[in-house]
């Protein structure tokens, strides 16, 4: 057992090394001379970032972004979880559609965004669906893996009771499943992202990706390094949001000792 | 009438490479009501099998089997089983797991929560109807599994090696629970297991298997007086009737020895 004063020391450590690493990374910059556009300092890309808000051009971009991965999640997972139902309860859908699945999840989604801008345009469209393309293979695969995994003798306990197929979903499959599943939507919400930000980058005129983009072309790279570091801190916000979800919902279940897929 | 009547129970699995195996052969069982019975034997005889014919789990290859006189087709209302595993469901509290049954099977939930509760209270977990399985002992985890057996009040109790996995304390003391259970209730009990010694301490009769194929080897009539304490284990009555029970495996196992020398030797004169 760790103590939270053991806990508190543990986080001042980890934070000293990530203090510790950007004054080693400005020290350098600033002894070798980089130029600001090769590798910016720290300090450079904090500018970046404070005149990004400032400007309102990262609040703006950032919604634009963040709403096409949650429009994009949203769909993408509740298609996969109800495809993943399907699959797993008909035997004829597991027999015939799960090695297509598991085949297409290995295919580079990253490598179809030119196609899905072609298909739904420079707008929004095409950030939502590729957010939705990327998240729903995670979620899919799991729930199948979930609902599948269910201890047979526990649906003979509740067959015992001559319950019916649905009963046994409802009382028994879908909350043994339910910790695989958080855990295909964890992946899901960080493909998400990664999934707009790739729309944004073929072919956009908005968005996180689309700004990171335009500081590149512009050779500010410090407005790049802005862009990655609210990108990843995006990401990161909405996996906490969904680990504090899931903790509510799984709380029977001890976390990381889920499946990933 | 018997409350369970098994006659000529036969039972064939197809084996995956082709073919059959006989898992239950010819089997006669029955029990009245009331009754408690132990089923004895080695692990593969097809104990657990005979019990999942009984509540209705599994389909059977011919025979007949009775429950009060109606042909078993599929789970029957009044009987409750209980597992060698607790399977309860971690995400629902001790209570929620008893009444899973009252709610799988429609039934008014608040009539039968003052006999959820009396359950707990006999089996001593009252304080512990908020808890959560994990945070339960495997003995304690496994009452509960009983109490949800007993909850709908079915007539008929079918256990499956209910004790396997607890210790020899804890066992014992699940022994004298269960038997005071059936002293108040009177339902009629049938108790899977491989201990011959649980078997004569709780049971009326002990019904001894053999294996392969699985048949009914001995009924033993067990004459000791209750209500029992564990005392009557130290008593040379119950020594004799472990002992004649006991004597049966050691012969089945010789003979299944004998049976494997044999073999071998047949191997080596072809070779």
């Amino acid at each position: 057992m760790t103590t939270s004063s053991q806990r508190a020391g543990r986080f001042l450590q980890q934070v000293g090394v990530a203090i510790g690493f950007l004054l080693l990374w400005e020290l350098i910059v600033r002894v070798l001379q980089v130029p600001k556009f090769i590798v910016p300092s720290p300090y450079d890309v904090l500018l970046s970032i404070w005149l990004g808000f400032k400007s309102g051009v990262f609040l703006t971009n950032g919604w634009y972004t963040l709403s096409a991965t949650l429009i994009g999640f949203a769909i993408g997972s509740l298609i996969g979880f109800v495809l993943g139902v399907l699959v797993s309860q008909v035997d004829v859908l597991y027999r015939l559609l799960y090695p297509y699945v598991v085949a297409f999840q290995t295919v580079p989604k990253v490598a179809i965004a030119p196609l899905v801008v072609i298909w739904f345009g420079f707008g929004i469209g095409s950030k939502i669906a590729m957010a939705l393309m990327i998240c729903f293979f995670p979620v899919v695969v799991n729930t199948i893996e979930g609902l599948r995994s269910v201890n047979p003798e526990r649906i003979m306990l509740l067959r015992s009771y001559s319950a019916s197929r649905f009963d046994i979903f409802r009382f028994v499959e879908l909350p043994a499943a339910l910790p695989f599943i958080f855990a295909g939507l964890d992946i899901g919400i960080v493909l998400a992202v990664i999934g707009t930000v790739v729309g944004e980058f073929v072919g956009s005129t908005a968005g996180l990706g689309y700004v990171l983009m335009k500081f590149n072309h512009e050779i500010d790279i410090a407005g790049v390094f802005a862009s990655i570091v609210v990108l990843s801190v995006l990401g990161v916000l909405l996996h906490l949001i969904l680990r504090v979800v899931q903790e509510r919902v799984v709380f029977w279940a001890k976390p990381g000792t889920t499946i990933g897929a | 009438m018997p409350s369970i009547d098994v006659r000529r129970l036969t039972k064939e699995y197809h084996k995956q490479k082709g073919g059959q195996y006989r898992a239950l052969s010819d089997l006669d069982f029955e029990v009245s009501k009331g009754e408690f019975v132990s089923v004895v034997g080695p692990s593969g005889c097809g104990k657990s099998t005979l019990m999942k014919i009984v509540a209705g789990l599994i389909p059977y290859t011919t025979g007949t089997v009775a429950i009060d006189g109606r042909p078993v087709v599929g789970p029957d209302r009044n009987v409750g089983v209980v597992f060698q595993d607790p399977l309860l469901l971690e995400w629902r509290n001790v209570t929620e797991n008893v009444m899973l049954p009252i709610q799988v099977l429609r039934l008014p939930r608040a009539d039968y929560q003052a006999k959820c509760d009396a359950l707990l209270d006999m089996t001593g977990l009252r304080q512990f109807a908020d808890h959560y399985p994990r945070e339960l002992s495997g003995g304690m985890q496994q009452r509960v599994a009983i109490c949800r057996a007993l909850v709908f009040d079915p007539a008929i109790l079918l256990m499956d090696e209910p004790f396997g996995a607890l210790d020899a304390m804890t066992r014992d003391y699940m022994n004298l629970e269960l038997l005071k259970l059936w002293d108040r209730s009177r339902k009629t009990i049938v108790l899977i297991t491989h201990s011959i010694s649980e078997a004569v301490f709780l049971s009326d009769r002990v019904y001894v298997m053999s294996q392969s194929p699985g048949t009914i080897k001995d009924i033993v009539t067990i004459d000791l007086p209750r209500p029992r304490t564990l005392d009557v284990c130290a008593t040379p009555r119950f020594g004799e009737y472990v002992a004649g029970i006991r004597a049966h495996f050691d012969a089945l196992f010789q003979e299944r020895t004998r049976a494997c020398v044999a073999e071998r030797a047949e191997e080596e004169a072809v070779r």
